[in-house]
């Protein structure tokens, strides 16, 4: 009678066990629902709906798949400008790679169409071919690094453009770059591009990947 | 006495005469320099509509705003002309941007003809053109598109005619970036 009971005890505790690791699966599944750079690759290619003249009101023609890097390079140079500090422009290429992963992630459909990004500022201004060789460069000495929330989730990284030649000041610490601040930061206070990148995103951190 | 005199003005011009000629001649000099430092070095790449592989042999002419030809070229194997151009400044970017506009003409075997209008004159440049493959059974007629011109540029000309009218900006409460133009001027 006792050694049954004491069976008896084992089977409850283990059918317990088992129905309380039930009740904890869709627990831990929520908390891997985090799409952060511990979990996620960054993507080799991106969707990009094609709108004439990159007007962001025009309907879609079509929609390209690019290899990703390659898209970085021909946004870089139609957000920022080639000409301008390398380490604004490397800020921009941090920046520009961290939205446009962030939205490999969250793609739309629209008419049909399926797609990433699209070419116009709804997104970020993209134009295939016009890569340069020093915003191309910039995107190569950043490939490796991230910028993201302390517990590396994948956000967009916004950013506008700002009034030209001045230090921005209303966009700092506003988690939105201003393109016009960076240029300013990076050419006359002769910031690095972390130090530019922290001036506009206080809470997130540098790593590499 | 009035040898004195003769040697004086003798002098006097031909310090002057040195002066203005001698000055002339390095403006001359200086002047040929700006004009060869003005040249810019751009990069046209043309590639297909179809499958965004690049076109080689394609040319690529170029006309001015008087509507003369300026240079013309063909693609590389990688679908790339470099082009040696004047820097012929823009008059509606005069004071906001060192900026030349041309009109470029792009054929190509196999593909239809597409006319880059607005396309920016400036050092490093680059202006990619996307043809389209002709269509048996179809009209293949010219396409225009515009030029690469830089977002940034289009705000400064903008900003240019407006100040000049005297317009004051909108505002958006939900953004605090630059905000577009009103129609209103300043009172």
């Amino acid at each position: 009678m006792n050694r049954h009971g004491t069976q008896i005890a084992k089977c409850g505790l283990a059918v317990l066990s088992v129905f309380s690791m039930g009740l904890m699966a869709p627990v831990q599944h929520v908390q891997a629902q985090v799409q952060s750079i511990y979990n996620t690759a960054l993507p080799s290619v991106i969707r990009v709906a094609i709108r004439p003249f990159n007007n962001p009101f025009a309907p879609i023609l079509y929609v390209q798949t690019i290899g990703f890097e390659e898209y970085c390079e021909d946004v870089l140079p139609n957000e920022w400008v080639p000409s301008w500090n390398q380490q604004a422009l490397e800020a921009g290429a941090v920046a520009i790679k961290m939205f446009a992963w962030y939205y490999t992630l969250h793609p739309t459909t629209e008419n049909g169409w399926t797609y990433d990004v699209d070419n116009t500022v709804n997104y970020q201004k993209f134009v295939y071919l016009s890569g340069t060789p020093a915003t191309d460069a910039a995107v190569r000495n950043t490939w490796n690094v991230v910028y993201t929330p302390n517990n590396g989730e994948i956000l967009p990284l916004e950013y506008r453009s700002g009034w030209p030649g001045s230090a921005n000041w209303t966009f700092v610490g506003s988690n939105v770059m201003s393109q016009w601040g960076s240029e300013y930061w990076g050419s006359v206070a002769n910031l690095t591009y972390p130090q530019i990148l922290n001036l506009y995103y206080p809470v997130y951190t540098l790593k590499f990947i | 006495m009035f040898g004195k005199q003769l040697c004086v003005v003798m002098a006097t011009f031909l310090f002057v005469y040195g002066l203005v000629f001698g000055w002339s001649g390095k403006h001359l000099a200086l002047a040929n320099t700006v004009s060869v430092a003005n040249r810019v070095q751009m990069e046209f790449r043309v590639a297909s509509g179809k499958d965004f592989k690049r076109i080689a042999g394609a040319r690529i002419i170029l006309v001015q705003s008087n509507g003369s030809v300026l240079t013309s070229g063909q693609t590389n194997t990688s679908g790339v002309w470099r082009a040696d151009v004047p820097l012929q400044q823009d008059p509606r970017f005069a004071g906001v941007e060192k900026l030349g506009i041309v009109t470029a003409i792009a054929v190509a075997n196999g593909f239809n003809e597409e006319v880059v209008f607005e396309v920016p004159v400036k050092q490093d440049m680059v202006q990619p053109i996307i043809l389209n493959p002709i269509r048996g059974g179809r009209r293949n007629e010219p396409v225009a598109v515009l030029g690469n011109l830089h977002r940034n540029a289009l705000a400064k000309l903008v900003s240019r005619y407006a100040t000049q009218l005297g317009l004051k900006r909108q505002t958006i409460p939900t953004e605090f970036d630059v905000p577009p133009w009103s129609p209103n001027q300043k009172s």
